[in-house]
């Protein structure tokens, strides 16, 4: 198996007396499209700009495409990357193709009008491409932004919130776009507050809460170790939900009132069929009655003590 | 360079900043012809280098400034890592600008201003435009490696524009007027340098003449290496936002 395209080891950095990464320990391995989450504050841009030599990490290593800030090949490693960075910083008095332009000359393109015509094109802004990048929407920038990002053919594509501002058919576009950029040879890190869009696009995904790893791994191993996934979805009728809660309880099993006659059931259940004697004993009659699915919101939830869903 | 080559050509600052010295230019011409060229290449310096002084200062500052102001430093430096290399190809595409527009229109300025003025008592003195443009390519340089330099170390387009306005037009001025340390400051010195070169005893930084142009020389390059020198240092030590 091949390197990492991205390994922190141990990273701490500290703003004064705010620690915003405290012994960040990640990798993405190639070939992946990995999230990153956490709640706002939580330090995943910070970690990101330490990757990407814009930041300097207080201690800990940080490697990128198998160099180190400050490594010789580091600018290198840092031309094969594309970037998104808190969102998509454009000269907004350029057209977008002249953005496009002064980046392909930044990272040393030569010749690249025609890469760049194919790049807007993919990301659906061809018809703005000689508009200026001030009169564009915010889901316009980030189309450009992405373009931006993809430049050059990268090995490794670094997304921080790629989807903010897109409308709902953007969001399917960009997700759809980014799930294939593997099979480009283009693995990927994208940190979004989506958390259902992280569950749709990534292979794998990392999770942080006040600068300290929480949990990495595939997806399902993130779905699998918090036990969501593990309840039922119970529907009874409004008037018995109290009496159906208490007959669950009695057995031994958690219940979580959702409202309106909804309750998620967890504990020790063999089969659907068990719910169904324990209330039938008590005389409800169930309305419904599934497998609650997995879910990273919930996930998300648990692991970081529900401090927030919106992870920035 | 080619990046920053193309920014000068996509971004509309150094545009309306050419437009302008434009405008300086042909409302220089039409003073000449009007009333002449004037004592000592008068209209020259007036329409011509003065402008490319203020030009070259802001040209100094927003090549800097552009990326804080557009804050797109961490988009060039996610491009491209090497930030001493950002700096230098900034500086270098700066200064060469500079001189090519400041050896172009003082050489069109001295033919044409010297057309429209013929007629008049005065006329442009060959010699003296060759020599004062030489002083005013000089200290275009100067200007626009100090605007560049303050805008590095404040990291702000106006923080930047403002603090190299004050510079030149008030710190400077007031730390020349302390007896003999008064000789060592950049507007001094560079002047004295100026003089030395154009002949004239009016340089874009006042009157002058009291270092010997070699120490004159030492003393501005010191000038330049300390502000230069501080705003690259924050630039490579700043974590970008």
């Amino acid at each position: 198996m091949s390197a990492p395209l991205i390994q922190l080891e141990g990273i701490t950095k500290r703003f004064g007396s705010i620690t915003a990464l405290d012994g960040l320990t990640l990798e993405v391995p190639e070939g992946t499209v990995c999230g990153l989450l956490g709640p706002n504050g939580s330090g995943k841009t910070t970690a990101i700009r330490i990757l990407l030599g814009l930041s300097r990490a207080t201690s800990g290593d940080a490697t990128l495409l198998g160099s180190e800030p400050g490594d010789r090949d580091f600018p290198t490693a840092v031309r094969q990357t594309g970037s998104l960075i808190e969102g998509p910083a454009l000269y907004g008095r350029a057209t977008a193709r002249q953005n496009m332009e002064i980046q392909a000359a930044a990272r040393g393109i030569d010749n690249a009008q025609s890469e760049i015509a194919e790049l807007l094109s993919l990301v659906k802004i061809s018809e703005r491409a000689d508009s200026k990048a001030r009169t564009f929407s915010l889901g316009m920038k980030q189309r450009l932004g992405l373009a931006i990002a993809l430049l050059g053919g990268p090995r490794l594509v670094i997304l921080d919130e790629p989807t903010n501002g897109l409308d709902p058919s953007g969001i399917v576009e960009i997700r759809e776009l980014i799930k294939e950029l593997p099979n480009r040879g283009v693995t990927v890190l994208v940190s979004s507050h989506l958390l259902s869009e992280v569950q749709l696009m990534c292979d794998r995904a990392t999770i942080i809460n006040k600068g300290k790893l929480i949990a990495n791994g595939t997806m399902d191993e993130i779905l699998a170790s918090s036990g969501a996934g593990d309840g039922w979805k119970v529907y009874v009728r409004i008037s018995q939900a109290e009496a159906s809660i208490k007959s669950l309880e009695e057995r031994g099993l958690q219940v979580i009132d959702n409202g309106q006659g909804s309750l998620i059931v967890r504990g020790s259940i063999e089969d659907d069929s068990e719910i169904t004697r324990i209330l039938a004993e008590s005389g409800i009659w169930l309305r419904g009655l599934m497998r609650e699915t997995p879910n990273l919101e919930r996930v998300f939830m648990s692991l970081t003590g529900g401090e927030s869903g919106d992870a920035d | 360079m080619r990046t920053e080559f193309l920014k000068v050509r996509s971004l509309p600052t150094p545009l309306w900043t050419g437009l302008a010295l434009l405008l300086c230019f042909v409302g220089g011409l039409a003073a000449s012809v009007i009333w002449g060229v004037g004592e000592d290449n008068a209209s020259l310096e007036v329409a011509v280098n003065f402008p490319l002084w203020i030009a070259s200062m802001v040209l100094g500052v927003w090549i800097a400034g552009v990326e804080f102001g557009q804050n797109t430093m961490r988009r060039v430096l996610a491009a491209d890592p090497r930030r001493i290399h950002l700096i230098f190809s900034k500086l270098a595409v700066v200064l060469l600008i500079i001189v090519a527009a400041t050896v172009a229109l003082d050489l069109v300025g001295a033919l044409l201003y010297g057309l429209a003025g013929s007629g008049h008592t005065y006329s442009i003195d060959s010699e003296l435009a060759l020599r004062s443009g030489a002083a005013t390519v000089l200290s275009n340089l100067i200007a626009a490696a100090v605007g560049m330099s303050l805008t590095l170390l404040t990291r702000s387009m106006a923080g930047g524009l403002t603090i190299t306005l004050v510079f030149f037009f008030v710190l400077d001025s007031v730390l020349s007027l302390i007896p003999k340390v008064g000789h060592y400051t950049l507007g001094a010195a560079s002047g004295d340098l100026t003089v030395a070169i154009s002949g004239s005893t009016n340089g874009n930084f006042g009157e002058a003449a009291n270092l010997h142009p070699a120490t004159a020389a030492l003393v501005t390059v010191a000038w330049i290496v300390l502000l230069f020198g501080a705003g690259a240092y924050r630039t490579l030590q700043t974590d970008v936002k």
